[in-house]
């Protein structure tokens, strides 16, 4: 049987009453130290609250404003590919392929645009305008695959499905969309006869065709005023 | 084509809209016509191409004849010996005529007759202003000529007074 005295207390030590009490904080500096412990703490707490609700607000306010880009993952440095093929289909479900001399990777470049030299374009909406060009349809190009748009640079010659053959320094091919914009001066022949003008659009395919600024059609005529109709 | 003598018809405008599959052409825009000797000028002109004279081998081979012109808009129709004025112009190849109506204003030299309707037969070169039927040629119903011609006409000879006719037909 074991006997509990006012010893089995020693742990909290006795006062000189032979009384109970907790044991005191040995010294003032250790409390002192402890106090500041805790006022650090506390300090520590109230700054990382503060922290957390500013990172709230800045959060809010940037998906209120708008998706922040991710910034483009880009290439290392240059890098260049003979005989490249890129392959794809627009939204009417037509295939494309997008083959060139060569192609560039340019230091700097984000991972879904190429330069191309001579881009070619297997494409049922455009051809190249003749057979010389070997299906060449510029000299440069640029194909952005993600968005699958081919930009045409210097020397643009194509010959679109509708019949229309062009001649222009620019031409954006957006093959999501079957659509061709050219914002450069262009010259060309249509099912009507010869056509210029500041820019163009060529829509539907082909079927619907668009000039824009200064434009002069040059329409030919077989009929003559005293003869009746020609075959 | 709009001019006598036929020819290449050479078109400026701000705006070109080639719909392939109507065979139509819209300039809009200071839209200005040429075909020899003769203009054509307004806000719009549509050219309607004959899509049966074109080739359906090849849907490429080109738009056939030019069948049919529309202009709207400030209309000025000029030649050499005349200018017609009008809110709308409707050049029709079948029957080589152009039938222009709304506020017509026909002047020829000193001479000028004004009435809702012109139509000027580029075959004989005779224009008649608001003929018993006017219109009738793009598909529209043909419709009788309304208000009265007004002309004033200054004789060749010079030295007689001016001459101030109002009735019904004028040639």
């Amino acid at each position: 049987m074991t006997t509990t005295t006012a010893d089995g207390y020693g742990a909290f030590g006795t006062s000189h009453h032979g009384g109970w009490e907790p044991k005191r904080a040995t010294t003032l500096a250790q409390a002192r130290r402890r106090t500041a412990f805790v006022r650090t703490l506390r300090f520590a707490l109230m700054a990382a609250v503060g922290a957390i609700a500013g990172l709230v607000v800045v959060q809010i306010a940037l998906s209120m404003m708008g998706e922040v880009e991710p910034d483009a993952i880009t290439v290392g440095e240059d890098a260049r590919m003979i005989n490249p093929r890129f392959t794809g289909r627009d939204d009417g479900g037509s295939p494309f392929t997008v083959t060139a001399d060569a192609a560039i990777r340019r230091q700097g470049d984000a991972l879904n645009l190429t330069e191309l030299e001579n881009p070619r374009l297997d494409y049922v909406a455009i051809e190249a305008l003749d057979a010389a060009a070997d299906g060449v349809l510029a000299e440069r190009g640029y194909y952005d695959s993600e968005n699958r748009v081919l930009d045409l640079e210097t020397d643009v010659r194509f010959r679109t499905q509708s019949g229309y053959e062009f001649i222009s320094e620019a031409a954006r091919i957006l093959l999501s969309e079957d659509r061709v914009v050219g914002e450069s001066e262009v010259e060309g022949t249509g099912p009507m006869g010869d056509i210029r003008a500041d820019s163009y659009e060529i829509l539907d395919g082909g079927d619907r065709v668009v000039f824009t600024g200064n434009v002069v059609a040059h329409i030919e005529s077989r009929r003559t005023p005293d003869q009746g109709d020609q075959p | 084509q709009i001019g006598r003598q036929g020819g290449p018809m050479d078109i400026t405008s701000d705006r070109l809209e080639v719909i392939d599959a109507e065979s139509r052409a819209i300039f809009s825009g200071n839209v200005d016509a040429a075909q020899g000797d003769t203009r054509l000028r307004a806000d719009e002109i549509q050219v309607f191409f004959d899509q049966n004279s074109r080739s359906a081998a090849s849907a490429a081979s080109g738009f056939g004849e030019v069948q049919r012109v529309i202009a709207t808009g400030e209309v000025f129709y000029v030649t050499p010996e005349e200018v017609a004025r009008g809110d709308r112009a409707v050049y029709q190849i079948a029957t080589e005529t152009i039938t222009m109506t709304g506020n017509v204003v026909l002047t020829r030299g000193e001479n000028v007759i004004t009435g809702s309707c012109l139509v000027a037969d580029l075959a004989t070169g005779r224009s008649q202003v608001n003929p018993p039927q006017c219109g009738g040629s793009d598909g529209e119903p043909a419709t009788t000529s309304a208000g009265r011609v007004r002309a004033v006409l200054f004789p060749s000879s010079s030295g007689e007074e001016e001459n101030e006719s109002d009735g019904d037909t004028g040639e």
